[in-house]
């Protein structure tokens, strides 16, 4: 396979706000090589500097220290308007007083590109975003859907090298935002322009994205495809904020892992430390109820539609929710107050060293 | 969308005392519409409609005089303090620096400051410098009290004003320059025809400070109202009372319609 060209390069980058006591650090010391051609997303609660990373791509903000580059060339000192990177506002930020022609067209004639392809432009935007018709309104007189498309095409208008959106679907109700997912991402590919996307919605970021960086403190948990965030979690953060997860105490012994009163689970532990603790992850659609499991009862059973969830309480352990497909018109396996064995399968558990 | 009604109506008394608040606001100035239709010479007492007191203040040329005074420096003040006024806004919305609440409150003070304390000032400022009192003493000493006028809804306007469009500008290629002049300056412009408005109207109905620092011939309006009323109240103190009102209802009649536009 032919080697992606590296777009963003970011380089130990920290960000502080405030002094003194009150220093605040954003992002501690991040480092990140995002490629050409990617759906990027960033990924992480509210707080965790995903925004921050985002506006010190943009030029917004100045890192305290570390440094980015675009294709190679350093971006410190160089202002939002001498960058070929664009940005797609959470709250959109369409300018009021333009048409909305007007407001595509505003980046072109920034740049003091010729009246005949900024009109050619701006036409072939419209069209892209589907949004033709709509040339001479106001921002006001759009939908937030509508407006949310203009704002893509007033950004995309320019063919910047690297597209940021921050939060860009948040404003908009469910069922838009998931055709605005498909949207986007069908864009990305015809495009081609690297996307970098920025969201506090796990499940955006797993639909979207060609890789994903998980955030939180200021700090990268873990880069990679969605697959892998999702199957193959480096740390308890990761596997608690991306999906469901249940996590169980445990201590490496010869043949598995000690659980305290539920028993052993066995398990190949040869490459880990013998009487290290460890944490266990689960996911709940991976777990079964057999006959061998770790013993417990039912709590509560919640149907929800395709799914069943039931929560199962255990012996020195923390609850654990197991979820079973419902077949078609079929009741529910157990009821509260059932005794059950959960079953786990040595390859559906994920060791995470404390 | 169904209409609510004001919970407060609900209250005994409510609409007595909202309709006393109006009739004490308005009435006087009623009085006078009405006076200054009266064709008797004695302007209290009623005798009959007609618009000769209207004629007789558009034949006086004292009276004309005045008033070209007065708009020449309603309009000169209202433009040299607007502008004043959008730059103060501009510099004290940007970047935070030393002093700026102390500077903030000292464009305000000359709203909180006796009006006479100011005219004093002013009078003995220019006699100090040993400036001749004319029409610029009067444009000059107006330029300062209509700074803070104009400054307040220039300010206020721009306070509202998300920082996302300047980001947003700046993202897409602008300069700081033409972000001010494409997108700041525009978003800006309802704050700043309001503000416009506001001292071109305390321009014109200034009295205090214009009678301080008027010279031979620069008598504005008000004051040639107050040296007329020192002969007595004549209908036509009331038919040039009348106008000037009516100028100052176009004005506000105006504004709204450019806040309506700009919506």
């Amino acid at each position: 396979m032919q080697q992606r060209q590296v777009a963003i390069h970011i380089d130990q980058v920290s960000m502080c706000f405030g002094q003194g006591a009150e220093q605040v650090t954003a992002l501690d010391s991040v480092s990140l090589d995002i490629l050409e051609n990617e759906f990027f997303t960033l990924l992480g609660p509210s707080g965790c500097g995903k925004t921050t990373l985002l506006r010190l791509i943009a030029g917004f903000e100045q890192p305290t220290s570390g440094h980015l580059q675009l294709y190679g060339q350093r971006l410190e000192g160089t202002l939002p308007f001498q960058r070929p990177i664009n940005t797609v506002f959470q709250s959109y930020a369409l300018f009021p007083h333009l048409t909305v022609a007007k407001n595509i067209a505003f980046g072109l004639e920034m740049q003091k590109k010729p009246q005949n392809e900024i009109d050619a432009t701006v036409e072939e935007m419209l069209a892209l975003v589907k949004l033709k018709g709509f040339a001479n309104r106001r921002p006001h007189q759009l939908s937030g859907g509508q407006q949310q498309r203009v704002a893509l095409a007033r950004a995309l208008a320019n063919r910047p090298k690297v597209l940021l959106l921050d939060e860009s679907l948040s404003a908009l109700d469910l069922k838009l935002r998931k055709e605005m997912q498909v949207e986007l991402k069908r864009l990305q590919r015809e495009t081609g322009i690297t996307f970098i996307f920025v969201t506090h919605d796990q499940e955006e970021a797993l639909t979207m994205s060609d890789r994903i960086a998980v955030m939180s403190g200021g700090v990268v948990q873990q880069v990679g495809a969605p697959a892998d965030i999702y199957d193959r979690p480096v740390n308890r953060f990761v596997a608690d904020f991306i999906g469901e997860t249940n996590f169980l105490n445990a201590v490496v012994v010869t043949d598995g892992f000690d659980l305290g009163k539920l028993g052993t689970l066995p398990y190949p532990v040869s490459k880990l430390g013998l009487g290290s603790k460890v944490t266990l992850a689960l996911r709940p659609e991976r777990l079964c109820f057999s006959e061998d499991g770790l013993p417990g009862v039912v709590e509560n059973v919640v149907y929800m539609g395709t799914d069943t969830i039931y929560h199962i309480s255990l012996q020195d352990q923390p609850g654990m929710h197991v979820r079973l497909q419902n077949d078609y018109g079929a009741q529910a396996a157990y009821q509260i107050g059932n005794s059950v064995k959960v079953g786990v399968l040595a390859d559906s558990i994920r060791v995470l060293e404390d | 969308m169904t209409t609510s009604v004001n919970p407060l109506w609900r209250f005994r008394g409510v609409a007595g005392t909202a309709w006393f608040a109006m009739v004490y606001l308005y009435l006087p100035i009623l009085i006078l519409i009405v006076l200054s239709f009266n064709a008797n010479k004695v302007a209290t007492i009623w005798s009959g409609f007609s618009l000769q007191w209207y004629s007789v203040v558009l034949d006086n040329p004292n009276i004309m005089r005045a008033a070209k005074n007065s708009l020449i420096i309603a309009s000169c003040a209202t433009v040299v303090s607007t502008v004043f006024a959008t730059l103060a806004a501009l510099a004290m919305s940007g970047p935070t620096f030393r002093g700026q609440s102390v500077i903030n409150a000292m464009l305000g003070l000359p709203l909180l400051a006796p009006e006479i304390v100011t005219a004093v000032a002013s009078l003995l400022f220019f006699l100090a410098i040993g400036m001749e009192l004319g029409l610029l003493s009067v444009l000059v000493a107006h330029v300062v009290f209509c700074i803070p006028f104009a400054y307040m809804p220039i300010r206020a306007r721009l306070e509202g004003m998300d920082p996302r469009y300047k980001e947003a500008a700046s993202d897409l290629y602008a300069t700081p320059w033409a972000t001010f002049w494409r997108i700041t300056l525009p978003l800006l412009m309802p704050g700043v025809v309001s503000g416009a408005m506001l001292a071109f109207i305390i321009s014109l109905d200034d009295f205090v400070i214009t009678f301080f620092v008027a010279g031979a011939g620069a008598t504005t309006l008000p004051v040639y109202i107050f040296g007329m009323i020192r002969m007595g109240i004549t209908p036509e103190v009331n038919a040039i009372s009348a106008m000037m009102l009516l100028v100052s209802i176009l004005f506000v009649i105006l504004s709204w319609l450019v806040g309506r536009v700009k919506q």
